[in-house]
């Protein structure tokens, strides 16, 4: 069973950056906290969920460490490797679980895991798919510095002064933009 | 310049996300007068929503070191409106947790689909050796 040791964290905390004076105000709505047996150390842990009202469904991610489906572990995925960095799983993901670890606390650049857990729906059923992936120092450098540009062009309106010149061009804009 | 009524003064990963993959709508829904209205829940965000307050009200129960009072005030208190304060502060903490993340319009028709996500991952992972 997965050792989980909190559930629905809301944290605020201070992003403190190497090098920068500026601290960035960060609050997250983390799902849950868990053991990572490998480790033994506290980490994150997310529940994704996919398909549902899809009518083909929706295909587990590669690179998971487990899949289960109809009670039966079906194995990790050709892409698993021990300490997998997230990011190359899913870097939503992954920037996710970066920042929620350190909001538990793991010093900025020191790697860490993170895992996942993926319903994947499809009208043939439902799989769950296991991942661990680490937040490595690298990954870490990049999302720190994207919060860091994030807060300093909204404080510094650089961001805004970017943006379309009058509120019906950014209205008009803003409704055709979509995540994917 | 465009106006600004207020600058965030916090920011998670999911306006990350906003900010870079949607400039426009981060400015309207986070930073403009007479912000633009967030879009409503769909019914498989509530589904997921639905799973995630049902298993987490589920490891709450079963487990002897997460306080659930504690959870409870945390949901609580990032109530949005006091109006959801008042009709929600006789719940329970699996309806807290439910009916804080789902939206009022789906909630009859999500409630079974996320109990179905829950039996499903319970013996399909969560009850399953973690290595």
């Amino acid at each position: 069973m997965l050792p989980f040791v909190d559930v629905e964290i809301h944290r605020k905390f201070s992003l403190f950056l190497p090098k920068c004076a500026t601290p960035i105000p960060i609050f997250g709505k983390q799902d849950s906290a868990v053991i990572d047996p490998f480790t033994d150390t506290k980490c994150p842990h997310d529940w994704k969920v996919s398909g549902y009202g899809n009518a083909t469904g929706v295909s587990p991610k590669p690179g998971y460490m487990a899949i289960w489906k109809d009670c039966i572990n079906e194995g990790s995925h050709k892409k698993y490797v021990m300490d997998i960095p997230l990011e190359q799983v899913d870097p939503s993901w992954a920037t996710q679980v970066c920042t929620y670890g350190w909001g538990m606390g793991i010093p900025f650049g020191t790697a860490f895991p993170g895992y996942i857990d993926m319903l994947a729906i499809r009208p043939t059923g439902i799989r769950v798919a296991r991942y661990r992936g680490m937040i490595t120092p690298e990954f870490q450098k990049i999302v720190g510095e994207n919060y860091l540009k994030m807060w300093t062009a909204i404080q510094n309106n650089s961001y805004v002064l970017s943006l379309g010149e009058n509120r019906l061009t950014v209205e008009y804009l803003a409704q055709f933009e979509r995540w994917y | 310049m465009l106006a600004i009524n207020k600058k965030p003064s916090y920011i998670s990963p999911s306006s990350l996300g906003t900010f870079y993959k949607q400039p426009n709508k981060f400015y309207m829904q986070r930073m403009a007068p007479n912000p633009m209205p967030y879009e409503p829940q769909g019914i498989a965000a509530a589904v997921g929503s639905a799973f995630d307050a049902l298993i987490k009200a589920h490891i709450i129960k079963n487990s002897t070191i997460i306080d659930p009072a504690h959870v409870w005030s945390v949901v609580y208190n990032d109530l949005y409106s006091d109006k959801q304060k008042e009709e929600f502060k006789d719940l329970s903490l699996k309806e807290l947790l439910f009916m804080s993340s789902v939206e009022a319009e789906h909630r009859e028709e999500v409630r079974e689909a996320g109990n179905m996500l829950m039996r499903k991952y319970i013996n399909n992972g969560y009850n399953c050796c973690l290595l």
